[in-house]
């Protein structure tokens, strides 16, 4: 379960605990994780980026960014935006390393300013969270998103099966 | 896995940043505004949004260190945003008039 009101500093160990406890084939590039500290040092806002590269040509995004809560609500950092991607690999790199993004996916669950909750599955873009049924975007979680993706590559079980949610067709 | 804590410390530095991303994803004369991130490709538009906010962040902190800096002399007599008490000084049309007569 995120964290969701906290410190930067309670959001690292959680972070950290998180990365620590992936069982990640070895050979895997792993970029980053970074946190950027975007105000004060140990307090809100701040973004958190991590890649995980694997060997096929395929690799995993998650990206959040949370913003800084009113001091009367507790002051701390609440997720505002996130994307989790998994897609085909790029072959040119930004300047952190991270792959240059390109449209095609295989997954990306997505809270953006543009569209808000949606998600991209099976050539489908923007499905609205109206339209799915089991995705929770209050609790899902990068580690969540990774687990399930590293399942669905070992056993190729559908990810909408994994993380147990169902697309309503389009009226 | 080790964490990398980044900071960046500066407006210029979030600035430049920026201008790179802007750059990079077309955008020419950027206002570092969330709304620019609409045009950008997905995970570009979430490095500019927290780029904005951190822009903000440093912009806002580095006024309150001026406005910290000011003698309390100077901000008793005129507030603490410096240079809020002082008006812009321009002649209007009424003003020549006035003198003239």
């Amino acid at each position: 379960m995120r964290r969701d009101n906290c410190q930067l500093a309670e959001y690292e160990a959680w972070f950290e605990g998180e990365c620590n406890k992936l069982t990640l084939d070895p050979g895997l590039i792993i970029v980053g994780p970074f946190i950027d500290a975007l105000g004060d040092p140990d307090s809100s806002p701040w973004d958190s980026d991590l890649a995980i590269i694997y060997l096929d040509g395929m690799y995993i995004r998650v990206g959040e960014y949370y913003r800084q809560l009113p001091k009367h609500d507790g002051g701390g950092g609440c997720l505002k935006y996130f994307k989790y991607h998994y897609g085909p690999c790029t072959d040119h790199r930004d300047c952190d390393g991270f792959p240059l993004f390109s449209e095609k996916y295989e997954l990306r669950i997505d809270i953006d300013r543009r569209y808000g909750r949606h998600i991209h599955y099976m050539n489908q873009d923007h499905i609205s969270e109206a339209r799915l049924l089991g995705l929770d975007f209050d609790s899902i979680d990068p580690f969540e998103f990774i687990r399930a993706v590293e399942k669905h590559r070992k056993s190729s079980i559908p990810l909408h099966e994994i993380l147990g949610f169902k697309v309503v067709p389009a009226k | 896995m080790i964490i990398t804590r980044r900071r960046v410390v500066s407006v210029e530095d979030a600035t430049t940043k920026l201008n790179a991303l802007a750059r990079r994803c077309g955008i020419t004369n950027p206002h570092y505004e969330e709304s620019e991130a609409d045009s950008m490709s997905e995970f570009d538009a979430l490095k500019w949004i927290s780029l904005c906010s951190q822009r903000i962040a440093l912009q806002e902190r580095e006024y309150e260190n001026s406005s910290r800096d000011f003698p309390a002399i100077i901000r008793s007599l005129y507030g603490h945003k410096p240079g809020a008490a002082s008006m812009k000084l321009e002649n209007t049309e009424e003003d020549h008039l006035s003198l003239a007569a």
